[in-house]
């Protein structure tokens, strides 16, 4: 088990994470910050705010793990 | 009796021995799925008791019981507690209006769970242990919530992050401290209501009355909260 951390972007804020979670790969960690991302653009949607979730991932050395980004996109048909 | 946090009193399967009535601890009934997940059901605290209405006729434990927030509680063998419920009517009057009520509270949190939003359902884990244990720190963790609420721990930190900027909560290492109750509400669902109205209707007596300082902001004690321990 790796101690991952995921920081979250939260408007022009950083949530730093510092206790972290423990997972078992890299994937596992990926796997849980796409959920979070999901679960936090939820949240967001239902007050009217369709803005990108972005959740960093870093492990216990500081070496970047990757960024996961939730994002919605809304196409409407040009108006007649 | 203590019951530290994370204690497990019965594994689903478990024969159940005892009656168990939580006074400042609050326990969760856990169903743990097949791949490992693990979801509340239902939470007990002052108001309720488990080991009896669950355990009708198979004495089976049909879940986890897992101790949430430490604090203690008073058991009696199941069959004491049967044969006090049969000689007893205004005790079987009362079980019969705890399982009433619980079967509301599952009800309820079943369609909360499917509508609403983590932040009010969060909101509402908040306030019905700060009712339960009567006090306005709560030693709770992230990952607590997390597991409580079946979702990932830093969608829990982005909620709780949101309720401290709104004045709502304050954040210590290893505890939450709620320091405005009635904004906690506004920003809930309807099921805590619902809730505390069905539980007054059916027993009266089962959460103090919420004093009229929890609605302003309280001043919160430096020392108000432990180190986490391990």
């Amino acid at each position: 088990m790796v101690r991952y951390y995921l920081d979250v972007h939260d408007g022009a804020q950083l949530l730093r994470d510092d206790d972290g979670s423990e997972f078992e790969s890299d994937d596992a960690a990926v796997q849980a910050a796409a959920r979070s991302a999901a679960e936090i653009g939820q949240g967001r949607m239902a007050r009217g705010d369709f803005s990108d979730v972005v959740i960093e991932i870093r492990d216990g050395g500081n070496r970047h793990v990757c960024t996961v980004t939730a994002s919605m996109k809304i196409e409407r048909p040009p108006r007649p | 009796m203590i019951l530290p946090k994370d204690t497990v009193l019965y594994k689903a399967g478990d024969l159940i021995s005892y009656t168990y009535f939580p006074h400042d601890a609050i326990i969760g009934l856990i169903n743990v799925m097949e791949e490992g997940q693990s979801v509340e059901v239902a939470s007990i605290g002052r108001e309720g008791m488990f080991g009896l209405t669950s355990a009708l006729v198979s004495r089976e434990s049909f879940g986890r019981y897992q101790v949430q927030v430490p604090g203690t509680a008073s058991r009696i063998a199941i069959e004491w507690m049967q044969e006090a419920i049969r000689v007893r009517p205004k005790l079987r009057r009362l079980t019969l209006s705890y399982t009433e009520a619980l079967l509301a509270q599952t009800f309820q949190s079943v369609s909360c769970h499917a509508v609403h939003t983590v932040e009010a359902r969060c909101g509402n884990w908040l306030l019905n242990a700060r009712d339960r244990v009567d006090e306005d720190v709560l030693p709770l963790t992230h990952a607590d919530l997390a597991e409580f609420l079946g979702v990932q721990r830093s969608t829990i930190s982005t909620v709780l992050r949101a309720f401290q900027r709104q004045g709502l909560i304050a954040q210590q290492r290893g505890g939450i401290i709620v320091t405005n109750r009635c904004g906690l509400e506004a920003v809930t669902c309807e099921c805590h209501d619902r809730m505390r109205r069905i539980y007054r209707r059916l027993l009266p007596r089962s959460y103090p009355p919420v004093h009229a300082h929890q609605g302003s902001q309280m001043r919160i004690p430096s020392t108000a909260l432990k180190p986490p321990h391990g």
